[in-house]
């Protein structure tokens, strides 16, 4: 089946393309550019490096801007879904949700309306376990947002390594945050992964913290 | 013992593998080789795509139903199944996203469970021999055997009801003894 896959850049779309690829032809890559960096429905910092993470691969990259309205943000979404459809003669979605019915709802709702499958294959994952294969597999993650106590600035740009995960499971077991951040607690990047034929490589960085939440913004980058 | 109604494979990982990592059930079996294994032990049906309705052109691997003593749970493509094994029909019905779940008989699998979160396309009319347990405002939501540890539910229970399936297996143990 050709499929489009939504993706942010981050690890949980690239995993689920890494999975979804296993089975079946990946026609597109699909990234909504939100204005608004409140979003509910998606990630937003540093979302212009997709078009490196895409060219990594080889795969084309749809992408369509949205002021981010919490209504009219579903209605653009639909309208990149339809143009993948259309242009790159897709038969299903892809989606990196875990645990959000919000999102995975509006999602399943688009693709049922146009006629589309809709692949889940992260959906209700252990968190904890998602973590650890990744690194398995061979991601390089870094944490490009931080959004929740006790989350810090330290944080910021910090790869995902095995130090950085038991870290981050003391947190859920303390705090109860959602240790991949599927309650909005943190944003990441992926850098590397096994798609990628060339790496991610960051050349001009700043951290940016109001206090209790902050990103991670990658000024300059290329593949090396 | 998991029964997959999943045509595609990928589908699966949304399926299948949460209602594993639930009852830690093991033994998993896709619709299309039940003609080649023998099903003697409590079984789990479970749903599938949206856009999936290939299971309903394959309705004659699931007629052992019918003599089938041991405790079943349908969900949502599995639950359909059920009803038209047992002389059900279905209807055009779509759901997508948390519903309201009003419960019609009191059964212990459904205690307490008053929303949930549905995936279909299809809605079941009531098969002979069956009684209705909950329903939405659109849909019947689960129905019960009136003789068998037979249970079909609309909604996905692994998503946010995942103590329906720890007691359906506690069921199936308590029937075992």
């Amino acid at each position: 089946m050709r499929l489009g896959v939504l993706f942010s850049g981050g690890k949980d779309s690239c995993f689920a393309l890494y999975k979804a690829k296993e089975q079946h032809e990946i026609a597109c890559l699909l990234t909504m550019r939100s204005r608004n960096k409140e979003s509910y429905m998606f990630h937003t910092p540093n979302i212009d490096l997709t078009a490196l993470q895409a060219e990594a691969m080889g795969i084309p990259l749809l992408t369509v801007e949205t002021e981010g309205e919490k209504e009219t943000e579903l209605g653009d979404l639909k309208t990149l879904i339809m143009k993948a459809k259309n242009e790159c003669n897709i038969h299903g979605i892809v989606t990196g949700a875990i645990e959000s019915v919000y999102q995975a709802a509006r999602i399943q709702e688009i693709c049922n309306d146009l006629g589309l499958w809709c692949f889940n294959p992260l959906w209700k994952k252990d968190q904890l376990s998602l973590l650890n294969e990744l690194r398995e597999t061979g991601f390089k993650v870094i944490i490009s947002g931080v959004f929740a106590y006790p989350l810090d600035k330290s944080f910021l740009g910090r790869e995902i390594d095995d130090t950085c995960i038991a870290e981050l499971a003391v947190l859920q077991k303390k705090f109860n945050i959602s240790p991949s951040g599927e309650g909005g607690e943190i944003e990441t990047l992926v850098l590397e992964c096994p798609l990628f034929k060339r790496k991610l490589h960051i050349t001009n960085s700043e951290k940016k913290w109001d206090g209790s939440s902050g990103i991670f913004n990658i000024l300059e980058a290329s593949l090396i | 013992m998991i029964i997959s109604t999943c045509h595609e494979r990928l589908s699966e990982e949304e399926f299948v593998k949460p209602i594993v990592a639930i009852t830690k059930e093991r033994k998993i079996v896709h619709y299309l080789e039940l003609d080649k294994v023998k099903v003697d032990e409590l079984i789990i049906i479970c749903g599938t795509a949206l856009a999936d309705d290939e299971y309903l052109k394959h309705l004659g691997l699931f007629r052992f139903l019918k003599d089938f003593k041991h405790p079943v749970l349908g969900i949502c493509s599995g639950m359909q199944i059920i009803a038209m094994v047992f002389g059900g029909k279905l209807a055009r019905k779509t759901e997508i996203g948390m519903v309201k779940v009003k419960h019609s008989h009191r059964d212990r699998l459904l205690e307490g469970i008053g929303e949930a979160y549905c995936l279909h396309n299809n809605s079941i009319l009531l098969p002979p021999g069956f009684i209705e347990i909950a329903k939405s405002e659109d849909c019947i939501q689960a129905i019960k055997h009136k003789e068998k540890p037979m249970y079909g539910i609309m909604f996905h229970p692994e998503v946010r009801n995942p103590e329906l399936l720890d007691r359906f297996i506690k069921l199936g143990l308590n029937l075992k003894q």
